[in-house]
């Protein structure tokens, strides 16, 4: 069984790590401007860009997708745990749920083309 | 491997298995983070059993886990539990087998649980066909730094007094 230690370099600098990306990263995802859409992925393509101005339903294989008040969420959907619906209401930029046993993503971006990444990863 | 390392394996998986279905039930989702996020409580135990084990019981363990997940959670769950466990665990042999490895059980806590969230991350990517599940990263990777420091740090203070109990069971 490995020795027992104290706090170690090691350890300090894991977490030193860990703080610094998260900030970095945290911050690549707060920047961006306003008018986001909603960006609908189905196995692998972009079944959808929808603005997020006009409220709809939008129904997918397996999926309803509802847009209302510039958010919009999984309203329902046939998979076994339903994380997809527990994931809430999406309105900025960066919010993502997932419904992964229908293979279904949205992804909120801003309108104007903008690539957080590409800058700083 | 004699019947006590057995018996041992036996208990510690039955351990994780219960573990990780209870922290299911248990843990409340929470906010910014992608629902279904875990602590990851039977890393306690996969780690515990790589230490005092070796590599192929925690393997076992972690394999046996994602069993258990697929038998009451279904195929996805099952595909990102095995993702995130494999990975993890290949993470804490290696890391394990440094000798002088500056770190603590805290460090590899948090390397563990980390490593653990990216491959789900990278499984779910996989699954559904898009990067975009990429924006759930900074808040797993916070999320795991937290839950595999205290998960670490559980075992790197419970250590002591489980080897003394366990110690005819080598
Ligand atoms: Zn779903």
């Amino acid at each position: 069984m490995k020795k027992i230690k104290k706090q170690t370099v090691g350890d300090l600098a894991v977490i030193a790590c860990v703080i610094i990306i998260c900030g970095l990263w945290f911050s690549a995802l707060q920047s961006g401007g306003k008018s986001p859409i909603a960006i609908i992925y189905k196995d692998g393509k972009i079944a959808e860009e929808a603005a997020l101005s006009e409220d709809r339903v939008i129904r997918l294989d397996g999926v309803v997708i509802q847009i209302s008040d510039g958010k919009i969420r999984f309203a329902d959907a046939d998979c076994p745990d339903r994380l997809c619906v527990k994931s809430g209401w999406l309105y900025k930029n960066g919010d993502t749920a997932a419904c992964v046993p229908s293979k279904t993503v949205i992804t909120i971006k801003n309108n104007r083309e903008k690539a957080p990444y590409a800058v700083t990863f | 491997m004699n019947t006590k390392k057995i018996t041992l394996i036996a208990i510690l998986s039955a351990l994780a298995v219960v573990l990780s279905v209870a922290e299911g039930m248990l843990v409340p989702d929470i906010a910014f983070l992608p629902p279904g996020a875990k602590p990851g409580l039977a890393n306690i135990v996969v780690m515990f059993a790589a230490g005092f084990l070796g590599s192929i019981p925690a393997f076992f363990i972690t394999v046996l886990k994602s069993f258990f997940v697929f038998l009451t959670r279904g195929a996805t769950a099952f595909f990102m539990s095995i993702g995130g466990g494999i990975l993890s665990t290949c993470m804490l042999c290696i890391l394990l087998k440094i000798k002088k490895l500056p770190m603590s059980y805290t460090g590899i806590g948090i390397i563990c649980a980390v490593v653990h969230n990216a491959g789900q991350l990278i499984c779910a990517c996989v699954v559904t066909g898009t990067f975009s599940l990429i924006n759930y990263a900074p808040a797993l990777l916070a999320f795991g730094a937290v839950t595999g420091f205290l998960t670490g740090t559980v075992l790197k203070y419970t250590v002591p007094a489980i080897n003394k109990a366990l110690k005819n069971f080598r």
